[in-house]
C-alpha cells in the first residue's frame, strides 16, 4: 500500500484549507492587538489618557501572563528545566494562554522543533533563513520575528504534533490547550471589567481594554518575538554552541530573563538563564518564589565545571551569520 | 424532588453502562464513516492501522470526534483519547473494552 503514503487530491485540498485558515488566524492575533493599540494611542488625543489604574493593570497582567509564558510555556512544559505541582501546571498553562502566542501544546512543539535544528533548515524561526547579504538579513529579521507564522510550512509543517505528545496525553493541559479562543477573550475581558468596576464606568471599560489588554499583549508578544529576531542577530555569544542565538541585555526584564538567550540555547534544560552572579533572571526568581510555597522543586542547574568547559576561547560580539 | 433527581441520574447512568456494549468492529465503522467526512477524505481512504496524525486530525477534529463518539455511546470520554490511542484500531478496542478516561 505505498499509494497511501502520498497524499490524495482531496487530501491536498484540505491541507491548503488549513493553511488559509491557519493564515487567516495570524494576522487576526497579529493584527488585533496592534489596530488595538494604534486606537489606544489615537484616543490619547481625545482625553482618554489611562491613569494609576491602567499602569497597575498592565504591570500586574504582565508579569502574570508573560511572566508565565516564560517560566511555564517556556521553562516548564516545553524544557522541564524543573518539577511543577499539578495546580502551578494548571496555573501556568492558563495565564501564558492569554499571552497571544498561540494555544500550549503547538507552542511547545514549535519551541522544541527550534531548539533541534536552531538557525538551519526545519527551524520554524530563524532570522537566517532568507539568504546573505544585507537584503536577506532584513528579509530574515521579519521572516524570523514575525511572517513565519503566516508560513504553513513553518507553523504547521507534517507530525509537527509528535514533538509534544507528552502534553497531549495529558488530558488536564489538552483541555486547556484546545480552549485557547477563551483565554485569549479572557486575556480581553479582564482588563475590561476590571476597569468598569475601578472606574464605575464604560470609559473605564475601553481604557482597561485598551491598555490593559491591546497595548500588554501587543508589547508582551513582541518582547517575546524579538527573542527569535533581535536575540539571535545582536548580542554576545560565549558558549559553543553552533547556532547563532546571542545574549542581548535589553531584552532580559521583559522576557523575564530570557534576554540571556545564548546561555539558554547553550544549556536548555537549565531552570535559570543567568550563569554569572550579574546575569539578573527574573523568571528564576519566580521559580525559585514558587519553589518556597512548595509549588516548584527539583530546578536544574548546569554545574559550573559544564558552564567552564563549554566556553569559547574568547568572548565574540559579531553579527555576521556562522561565524563560529 | 432530590432523590428523584438522584435516582434519574443513577438509571441514565446504568443505561449509558449499558450502551458501551459495541463492539471493536462497529465503533470501527462508526469511526471510519465520521472522520472520512470530517476530514474530508475519499471513502475507503482511512486506514484503521494508521496514525490519526497522517491523516491531519487536529486537536479540534479530535475534540469533535470524542464528542460524537460520546453521544453515540451514551458514556463521558476524555477528549484527548485520539492521542492516546492513535490509531481507529487501538482506540476502537480501548472503547470497546468499556475504557473511557486516559
Amino acid at each position: 500500500m505505498t499509494e497511501a503514503a502520498l497524499p490524495t487530491p482531496t487530501q491536498i485540498r484540505r491541507i491548503e484549507r488549513v493553511a488559509r485558515l491557519d493564515r487567516r488566524f495570524a494576522w487576526v492575533t497579529t493584527l488585533l492587538p496592534f489596530l488595538g493599540s494604534v486606537a489606544a494611542v489615537g484616543l490619547l488625543f481625545f482625553g482618554l489618557v489611562p491613569g494609576a489604574i491602567e499602569l497597575i493593570l498592565i504591570a500586574v497582567l504582565y508579569i502574570l501572563i508573560t511572566g508565565a509564558q516564560e517560566i511555564g510555556w517556556h521553562r516548564y512544559f516545553a524544557h522541564r528545566s524543573y518539577e511543577a505541582t499539578r495546580p502551578l501546571q494548571i496555573a501556568l498553562a492558563a495565564l501564558g494562554s492569554m499571552a497571544f502566542q498561540g494555544p500550549l501544546i503547538w507552542w511547545v512543539a514549535t519551541h522544541r522543533r527550534h531548539h533541534e535544528c536552531t538557525d538551519a533548515p526545519g527551524d520554524p524561526h530563524s532570522p537566517y533563513s532568507r539568504g546573505p547579504g544585507w537584503r536577506g538579513s532584513v528579509r530574515g529579521f521579519i521572516e524570523g520575528h514575525s511572517a513565519w507564522t503566516f508560513d504553513g510550512a513553518r507553523a504547521r509543517p507534517d507530525g509537527w504534533s509528535r514533538y509534544a505528545k507528552d502534553l497531549y496525553r495529558d488530558p488536564v493541559i489538552f483541555r486547556i490547550h484546545y480552549r485557547y479562543f477563551t483565554w485569549m477573550m479572557l486575556s480581553l475581558a479582564i482588563p475590561a471589567l476590571v476597569g468598569a468596576i475601578a472606574h464605575g464606568s464604560a470609559r473605564g471599560a475601553l481604557l482597561g481594554l485598551l491598555w490593559g489588554g491591546f497595548v500588554r499583549i501587543f508589547v508582551s508578544d513582541h518582547f517575546v518575538r524579538a527573542l527569535n529576531s533581535v536575540a539571535h542577530m545582536f548580542g554576545a555569544r560565549r558558549f559553543d554552541t553552533g547556532e547563532q542565538s546571542r545574549n542581548n541585555f535589553w531584552l532580559v526584564i521583559p522576557t523575564f530573563g530570557q534576554g540571556w538567550h545564548h546561555n539558554h540555547h547553550a544549556f536548555p534544560r537549565s531552570a535559570t538563564t543567568g550563569l554569572e552572579s550579574w546575569q539578573i533572571d527574573p523568571g528564576l526568581w519566580m521559580i525559585r518564589a514558587l519553589e518556597r510555597i512548595g509549588l516548584a522543586s527539583h530546578l536544574k542547574e548546569p554545574s559550573r565545571a559544564l558552564i567552564e568547559a563549554r566556553r569559547l576561547d574568547k568572548t565574540v560580539t559579531t553579527a555576521g551569520p556562522r561565524a563560529a | 424532588m432530590a432523590e428523584s433527581n438522584v435516582a434519574g441520574k443513577i438509571e441514565l447512568a446504568s443505561d449509558s453502562q449499558q450502551s458501551t456494549t459495541r463492539s471493536k468492529a462497529e465503533i470501527q465503522a462508526w469511526m471510519i464513516t465520521h472522520l472520512e467526512e470530517a476530514l474530508e477524505l475519499d471513502p475507503g481512504e482511512l486506514r484503521a492501522d494508521e496514525s490519526f496524525d497522517r491523516y491531519g486530525l487536529d486537536s479540534t477534529e479530535a475534540v469533535n470526534l470524542m464528542s460524537s463518539l460520546e453521544d453515540w455511546l451514551g458514556v463521558e470520554l476524555e477528549p484527548n483519547l485520539p492521542y492516546e490511542y492513535p490509531t481507529i484500531d487501538e482506540l476502537a478496542e480501548h472503547l470497546a473494552a468499556g475504557g473511557t478516561g486516559g
